[in-house]
């Protein structure tokens, strides 16, 4: 399974089965805080549900679907960081990702993201790769652009959250705009 | 009329000068005329047909998606011969839950510049926005493709952004404009 060593006090991995409970504490403590940006809440209120989820996280990453990582702070289960649907024809995938309220402003997600990339372009050999979120949500949109993407556009209407519509504003990155290791 | 009824029998749907119908067989020798001009299949996922098979092929792979409740594809006729074809066009996939389509079409090269896609992309839109409850239709077009972008613009379809390098098609990556037109944009200009 997926393990990925950020730095010394991040890492990536695929959740297992076990920490069922850990994500559907996670998910609660920060559930009026995601509300306003992701639209799987209601379908996330119990243990069994992040069971569901572990399952299907771990059943998508053996067949090359996705991958959904758990961000781990020094030990600490902070988030999730996801490729959503990777397109194996066109060779990209988009990322997903959010963070529990009391991790933010450190720069986690920032270089979450970063390793996730790395790891698209090298191992993977993906040529682009992108971000959406919605225009509102500036903490979200302050990552690609910290890390070089450029923004491509805004898809209006794109996602139905609750109760309305919310537009996502497109990021793009291909892998001849990422530095190599040795540059960075 | 449910939007879960459109699948159960094809909407055949009238023009002033076209008839929108199912894709048949036989209609496998217009299919090649139009997809043997690799002045078509330029800006399009498929390579230049070179045989009548792949003609079946492509006629099979549109009428599976309604099969699979996946989307449309119509067959554009002339009204007053409706065997004739001279393009197809639908929803390449349609997105029920989020009230949203991805569209595409084409068109024999002997056709282009009189306004049939238009007359043709029109039906379908109505019928989208009033039977399908869509919200958003969507189109991808290659970002060389200008023709086909200042038809989607006249349709009143707001051009969202340019995806880099966003398919790879023919061998290459291809950057890819986005389009799209709301139900409510699509309802102001009736």
């Amino acid at each position: 399974m997926f393990h990925l060593a950020v730095d010394s006090a991040i890492e990536l991995g695929v959740l297992e089965a076990r920490h069922d409970s850990l994500l559907c504490t996670l998910v609660d403590r920060n559930r009026e805080h995601l509300r306003r940006w992701v639209p799987w809440l209601d379908n996330n209120t119990t243990v069994s549900d992040s069971r569901a989820f572990i399952d299907q996280a771990r059943e998508r990453y053996v067949n090359r679907e996705g991958l959904d990582a758990g961000i781990w702070h020094r030990n600490r289960l902070a988030g999730l960081v996801s490729f959503n649907d990777i397109d194996w024809g066109n060779r990209r995938a988009g990322i997903g990702y959010w963070l529990s309220s009391d991790c933010q402003g450190r720069g986690i997600m920032t270089r979450s993201c970063a390793a996730l990339i790395g790891h698209a372009f090298g191992k993977l050999d993906l040529n682009r790769v992108e971000i959406r979120c919605s225009p509102r949500n500036d903490r979200s949109r302050a990552i690609p652009t910290r890390l070089g993407f450029t923004h491509e556009g805004v898809i209006r209407q794109a996602e139905w959250l609750y109760d309305h519509f919310e537009d996502h504003e497109i990021y793009g990155l291909l892998a001849g705009e990422w530095p190599t290791s040795g540059e960075r | 009329m449910g939007t879960e009824d459109i699948y159960a029998q094809f909407p055949r749907l009238e023009t002033p000068h076209l008839l929108l119908r199912d894709l048949q067989p036989q209609d496998a020798p217009a299919i090649f005329r139009i997809f043997s001009d690799p002045q078509v299949t330029r800006y399009y996922d498929l390579d230049t047909f070179t045989s009548l098979e792949q003609a079946r092929e492509l006629i099979d792979r549109f009428r599976q998606r309604f099969t699979n409740r996946i989307g449309l594809r119509w067959a554009i006729a002339h009204r007053a011969e409706p065997d004739s074809l001279l393009g197809t066009c639908g929803f390449n996939a349609w997105f029920q839950s989020s009230h949203r389509a991805i569209i595409g079409y084409d068109l024999i090269r002997s056709h282009w510049r009189r306004g049939i896609t238009s007359e043709a992309l029109t039906a379908i839109l109505h019928f989208g926005f009033d039977q399908m409850a869509l919200n958003r239709v969507e189109a991808l077009i290659f970002g060389e493709n200008v023709p086909s972008q200042h038809l989607l613009e006249k349709l009143r379809f707001q051009r969202e952004g340019l995806l880099r390098e966003y398919e790879h098609l023919q061998g290459r990556f291809v950057d890819m404009a986005i389009y799209s037109l709301l139900h409510h944009e699509f309802a102001q200009g009736r």
